[in-house]
């Protein structure tokens, strides 16, 4: 692959710098780990370096970033559980704990199920409907629409708890 | 929680600028990493090495030859004998082990005083000396062909053993003569025929130390001559007069020799034509006189 054919690195860093933090954020809702998320948030900028295709508009490179973000902490997880790349016992955990350990509110979000996380994500911070998130996750707007309203009641439950607690 | 909270829990995942500036130096050294300009030099330098050594093989294959012919030094490949066609015979020999003598001994045959070769004997022993010297060891075996450009050779024949194998041997060293030269002979020329049958043709003739031979044919057959001194007749020839000849008449191959002073003229005509051999023979100058 010629380096012509790939993109300059004046559009890479232009693309890097306005989604680095959507990017960021969904790979660490996918893997929970601060490292994992670096790695995850390089892979899919590099996919983009090698993806030659044109994109229509931003918000097409947004989606593919979002769809290549998600596929990408899949893979990863994956791979994570089959290699042993340390002992877990030696190395500090890093989960979001240690990002925000006072933000009970992120806790009980990161602790819901990734399926219903991600749509919560898309739609009450990134501002997507419940049809384009369907598209974009390629699930059914129905299944999208019963993930979101169950992971809010499931939100909404476990911040009553402490407030009761 | 209200939409307010939620969207401020997600705001606290965002990394620092110093992981955003760390990332995406990693992005961009990697990208200049792995995708390396292509570099068309490179593969230039390695089509011309391998178009050069495709050249180098053509040119000097022996360098790369890996068979074991490689391992022999070229003198002894050079040198080696011809495999012997006999069964009993030794092994092929190489040039150290047969004697030079073997060469010379046979080749310097003297002649009789009577040879024909005459004033041509002393040059024909040094050319043989000569030859026996550079020769090789299929000349040696006596296997060596007339050169066309040289009227000297070694006359080889195959003869049969007792055993029906074939052995080479030696007959002696001859020379190509043209059928004028045989004419012209000062031994043997007046025994030959002036005069040769109608449809036939020179062949070739052979002068010995001490014979001479001459070969015709034709359409219908051959006719070979040979004259010899009366010496060397073993066993003894049948030997008849020209008169004689008329009794051949139902033969279809005719051998037969002539008595002439010292010599003895075998003819071996393959043809009916009696009369014709008939008159050859009386023509020759030997009966003429």
């Amino acid at each position: 692959m010629s380096n012509s054919a790939l993109r300059t690195d004046e559009e890479i860093t232009r693309i890097y710098k306005k989604y680095v933090d959507m990017v960021y954020k969904i790979c660490f809702m996918m893997s929970k780990n601060i490292h994992e998320t670096e790695d995850a948030t390089q892979n899919v900028f590099i996919k983009l370096i090698k993806h030659l295709d044109d994109f229509k508009s931003d918000e097409h490179i947004k989606a593919w970033l979002i769809v290549t973000a998600q596929n990408e902490c899949k893979n990863m997880l994956k791979h994570w559980f089959r290699s042993k790349r340390s002992d877990l016992d030696s190395v500090p955990e890093a989960t979001y704990e240690d990002k925000n350990e006072s933000d009970d509110t992120l806790e009980k979000v990161m602790s819901l199920d990734d399926k219903y996380r991600l749509p919560i994500y898309m739609y009450y911070y990134e501002g997507y409907s419940t049809s384009e998130i369907s598209q974009i996750l390629n699930i059914k707007h129905s299944t999208l629409r019963t993930h979101l309203s169950v992971g809010r009641q499931k939100l909404k439950l476990m911040l009553e708890e402490d407030e009761n607690e | 929680m209200n939409k307010e909270e939620l969207l401020n829990c997600f705001d606290a995942i965002t990394p620092t600028d110093e992981q955003k500036d760390k990332m995406l130096a990693e992005i961009l050294k990697h990208k200049e990493k792995v995708f390396k300009p292509a570099k068309p030099f490179k593969y230039q330098v390695a089509f011309a090495a391998v178009l050069a050594l495709g050249i180098v093989i053509s040119a000097r294959p022996q360098l790369f030859l890996l068979d074991k012919q490689k391992d022999v030094p070229r003198y002894e490949v050079a040198q080696k004998a011809p495999e012997s066609v006999s069964p009993s015979e030794p092994p092929a020999q190489t040039e150290a082990e047969i004697p030079a003598e073997s060469t010379t001994t046979v080749l310097n045959k003297k002649a009789p005083e009577s040879s024909f070769v005459g004033n041509n004997e002393s040059d024909l022993s040094d050319i043989v000396a000569s030859t026996a010297a550079e020769s090789t060891q299929e000349e040696a075996l006596g296997v060596a062909d007339a050169a066309e450009n040289s009227d000297m050779f070694v006359m080889a024949t195959l003869v049969p053993d007792e055993d029906l194998s074939m052995a080479a041997s030696f007959r002696m060293a001859g020379r190509e003569l043209f059928y004028d030269e045989v004419l012209n002979d000062e031994t043997y020329g007046n025994l030959f025929p002036k005069k040769i049958i109608e449809g036939f043709d020179f062949a070739s003739a052979i002068a010995f130390d001490n014979s001479l031979e001459a070969d015709f044919t034709g359409e219908n057959g051959y006719i070979h001559i040979r004259i010899y001194n009366k010496s060397d007749a073993e066993p003894s020839p049948l030997i008849i007069t020209p008169d004689e000849l008329l009794e051949y008449e139902q033969a279809d191959t005719i051998s037969f020799s002539i008595s002439c002073g010292d010599f003895i003229v075998y003819y071996e005509i393959d043809g009916k034509n009696i009369t014709g051999i008939y008159d050859m023979v009386v023509s020759t100058d030997f009966f003429n006189k």
